[in-house]
């Protein structure tokens, strides 16, 4: 690097770091922040403008270390990383409308196939989950917030750098391409050697964005294992703990033990190609086998990783909807414990055609389909739940329920390809991509749609548009499965994965799953404008039950704290939020009046 | 059998509970025999060795796990009072069983004697069992007046 | 409108620190992996200097000077560990050494600050 480069860069890091420094004197002397008034305890004894009061403006989000408003962020982050990664795919779609190359080059294709899977599994899966525990699990299990309330913010505030470095390649930087390793990043393609471009930069920014990330998850999960045990309210025992604590208290677990994996096995990636070490070398080193092993073994647990709360979630609603309490509530909690500790041991089965050794690929397959039993546990949980109940066809509800139905068709493929004969012949093909698309398109985002909808008045304080959610829903389920069964079927028909051309047998089922793809796009975008102009400008939510649960028994503690929050309000007088256009809710819930003073 | 403390809580209602942990077991369990009868790859003590730890070791640690989770849960049902899920801490909050007031030595009648219902909305409170069993579910506002501290403003 | 109803008035809301250990851990991973200098130094500086001031806030150390010379004492093993690292590999196209400097130049700047601190700064006048 030329003299005067390091130089610029010298003085752009020093006057930074000074103007970080002024900044941060300035913010702790104006909170009038005395530090050893009281012994230093980490609670009490802290005075001053900060903790009782958020600062305002942008101050109040780059500092704060609420659970709420940190939940709120992670919201956000997911939907915009959720908004990014579902463009990138529309472009891919649009590609493959046609069998021969027209918008965008192979090369390209691969890119953007990359940092599709990166972008929805890391930046919007994971962070969507957080936004949902983040917020609501303190007030479920009646904490005041995380136990490590700051560690929390940190998590955080590493996701956005994650991202600038997972999408780096994209920019308009010289010498900088995008990764085109797939999310897998198999060695010795992702180790750079050979003749391709995978040396370059981009592919070194996005695994330390992919590190960055995991390092935020296992921060998180951390923090919601230490405040699931220790920080839960007197009366919340192990016997009443709620579901989507439990999800999220083994998904934590699971964090714990795969996400340290992958960062080290990311740093043994990056140190191969830039420090000269053979770790995944082949022939001197583990050879491709080694990363494989190494990446599945996180690679597994994190799709459970992914779906378990998403499971919590729907645990969770569709009882509250269904007029009666989660069927066989136990079996849940122990069938969520029992998939936690089995999805450690089942991560070759995405290693079968491989040539491993077969007597271990038996052992594999038997852990498999052992895990799936679990799995349908729940399912039959959930549907004995719903029969003869007094079933409610909310938005939420129909997530939930739409949940059920995409999560038995991702199961039961997966339950097949955990058949070694039968992997042999689907491996590497669409029926693949379709398998793991019903699961996280249909089951895992549904899930987390389901949640928005159903907390959508408790956090915005207003009602979103009924009309809008059944369109979004309908688009949603009618287009997943459309684009998502064509893929099974082309995956039947051997059409393999990750090509930007195909054959042009395969053409009328592609132009079905780019048009099922554009159905999903309109949702979307129904979705979004909902949101948006709800928050805004949506009936202002006046009862604090706007689900009208109390009736069937089924109202849960942060309902309990909304209605309390609602009547400060009103004792405050109300100056908050200004009632634009008369109010009230037009719910079921016509009675107000339920609230205790 | 002495009438240990673990007897006490792995009761057959708990164990019920716990079946659905069983059927993985019993699947791995299957699986470890069939491929200790059958061997079309030929034996070998490494291969062997792997190909049974890989089952070996799955299925003690669920064994390991639903033990102790089964202990902790049946544990905390048998000795404090059992709201339902995420309703705990609410000032009227409806007790699904345990006893209210938890000294009582409840253990020493739980379980076998009620109604091993596995659905939800059951009542094995002791006191209300018998005498209202058509109720599902007792409302114990005094309980949830003492044992909940809520401030209300 | 309360936002946090039957929640201790004690609970502090907000705190300047997490976002700027947030921003340090990529730069400071990002100036060691590509052998920038100035941005590793700087990294480094920022994340153990918040973490010092991050755990004073807390209230887990009384004052934040003996964090950064902890801080510091680590960074120096590392860059020390670096520059062991950097005579053990015989490839050429590999510099350890150079960030090895970074880390080290960084942990020596902690290191001064803490003692500094330490020594000058009276609690009365103490404003960070
Ligand atoms: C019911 C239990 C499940 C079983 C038995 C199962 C089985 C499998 C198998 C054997 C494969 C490898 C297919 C191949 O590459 O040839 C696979 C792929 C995959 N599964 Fe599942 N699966 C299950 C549930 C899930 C869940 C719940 C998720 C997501 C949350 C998921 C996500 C994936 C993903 C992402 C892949 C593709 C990975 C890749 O190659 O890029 N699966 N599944
Ligand atoms: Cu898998």
């Amino acid at each position: 690097m030329q003299l005067n480069g390091q130089l610029a860069l010298t003085i752009l890091m020093g006057l930074f770091l000074v103007g970080v420094f002024a900044w941060l004197t300035r913010v702790e002397n104006w909170s009038g922040y005395t530090p050893l008034s009281s012994g230093g305890s980490a609670v009490s004894g802290e005075s001053g403008y900060v903790s009782e009061e958020k600062p305002a403006g942008i101050v109040r989000w780059l500092t704060t270390v609420d659970h709420k408003d940190i939940g709120l962020m992670y919201g956000a982050y997911g939907v915009f990383a959720f908004v990014v990664g579902g463009l990138m795919v529309i472009l891919m779609r649009t590609e493959l409308a046609t069998p021969e190359t027209v918008l965008v080059q192979p090369g390209f294709y691969n890119s953007l196939l990359t940092s599709h899977g990166i972008t929805m599994l890391f930046l919007f899966g994971t962070p969507i989950i957080a936004a949902f525990s983040n917020y609501f699990i303190p007030l479920i299990i009646g904490a005041d917030d995380m136990a490590f309330p700051r560690i929390n913010a940190i998590a955080f505030w590493l996701l956005p750098p994650a991202a600038l470095l997972i999408w780096a390649g994209f920019f308009p930087i010289p010498n900088l391409i995008p990764a085109q390793t797939a999310w897998t990043m198999y060695t010795p393609l992702s180790a750079g050697v050979g003749q391709g471009n995978q040396m370059n930069a981009g592919v070194d920014l996005m695994m330390l964005g992919l590190h960055l990330s995991g390092v935020s998850a296992t921060m998180g999960a951390i923090n919601f294992i230490a405040t699931i045990f220790t920080e839960r309210g007197e009366e919340v025992t192990w016997a009443n703990l709620d579901i989507f604590s439990w999800t999220i208290l083994t998904q934590s677990g699971l964090i714990l033990f795969a996400f340290p994996l992958l960062g080290s096995a990311l740093l043994m990636l990056i140190a191969d190609r830039n420090l000269g070490t053979t770790f995944f070398a082949v022939g001197e080193g583990g050879g491709a086998m080694l990363w494989q092993h190494l990446f599945w073994f996180f690679g597994h647990p994190e799709v459970y990783i992914l779906v378990l709360p998403p499971m919590g979630l729907v645990s969770y609603i569709l009882p509250r909807f269904a007029g009666r309490r989660l069927f066989g509530f136990k079996f849940v909690v122990y069938s969520t414990l029992a998939i936690g500790v089995l999805s450690f041991g089942v991560w070759a089965h995405h290693m079968f055609s491989t040539g491993m050794d077969p007597r271990l690929r038996a052992s594999f397959m038997a852990v498999s389909m052992a895990i799936a039993i679990p799995s349908a546990v729940k399912t039959f949980n959930w549907i004995t739940t719903m029969w003869n109940g007094n079933i409610r066809l909310t938005a939420p509800m129909l997530y939930c329920i739409g949940f059920v139905s995409n999560f038995i068709i991702g199961g039961v493929t997966g339950v097949f390809l955990a058949s070694i004969p039968v992997d042999l012949v689907l491996h590497d093909t669409y029926y693949v991509v379709g398998h793991f698309h019903y699961i996280v398109m249909g089951a895992i985002t549904f899930a987390g749609m389901a949640g928005i909808y159903y907390w959508f008045p408790l956090v915005t304080g207003r009602m979103y548009q009924r009309s809008l959610a059944k369109w979004h829903f309908w688009l949603w389920m009618v287009g997943t499965n459309i684009t998502f069964l064509a893929m099974i079927l082309l995956g039947y028909g051997g059409m393999p994965r990750r090509y930007a051309t195909y054959l042009p047998q395969f053409a009328s089922l592609h132009q079905i799953a780019t048009l099922g793809a554009y159905m999903l796009l309109l949702g979307g975008i129904i979705w979004v404008w909902n949101m948006v102009q709800s928050y805004f400008e949506g009936p202002v939510v006046e009862d604090g039950d706007p689900w009208d649960l109390e009736a069937s028994g089924l109202r849960t503690v942060e309902w309990d704290w909304f209605d309390r929050k609602l009547q400060t309000k009103i004792a405050d007088g109300g100056e908050e939020e200004p009632v634009t256009d008369g109010g009230v809710v037009e719910d079921e819930s016509a009675d107000e009046l339920d609230t205790d003073e | 059998m002495a009438k240990t403390n673990s007897n006490k809580i792995f009761d057959r209602e708990t164990l019920l509970d716990l079946t659905v942990n069983f059927i993985p077991l019993f699947i791995i369990l299957f699986f470890l025999v069939l491929f200790l009868l059958i061997q079309p790859w030929g034996g070998g003590l490494f291969p062997m060795a792997l190909m049974l730890g890989l089952l070996v070791i799955p299925f003690v640690g669920l064994a390991v796990l639903t033990y102790f989770s089964g202990k902790a849960i049946a544990g905390a049902e048998k000795s404090s009072t059992v709201y339902y899920p995420g309703q705990a801490g609410m000032p009227n909050a409806e007790v699904t069983h345990g006893e209210s007031d938890d000294e009582e030595p409840q253990a020493l009648d739980s379980g076998s004697e009620h109604d091993g219902e596995l659905t939800d909305g059951e009542t094995t409170d002791a006191e209300t069992a018998d005498a209202d069993a058509a109720d599902e579910t007792e409302t114990a506002d005094e309980t949830a007046a003492k044992t909940t501290n809520q401030d209300e403003s | 409108m309360d936002e946090n109803p039957g929640l201790s008035e004690q609970y502090r809301t907000a705190s300047p620190w997490p976002f700027f250990i947030a921003l340090s851990i990529p730069l400071a991973e990002a100036g060691i992996l590509f052998n920038l200098f100035a941005v590793a130094v700087g990294g480094l500086l920022l994340f153990f200097g918040c973490c010092a001031g991050m755990l004073q806030e807390a209230g887990y150390v009384d004052r934040p000077w003996r964090s950064l010379v902890v801080g510091a004492v680590i960074v120096l093993a590392f860059g020390g560990l670096l520059l062991y690292a950097d005579t053990q590999v015989a490839n050429e196209a590999v510099q350890l050494a150079e960030r090895g400097y970074a880390v080290l130049v960084a942990g020596i700047i902690l290191f001064v600050g803490g003692l500094l601190g330490e020594v000058f700064v009276d609690d009365g006048e103490f404003a960070v």
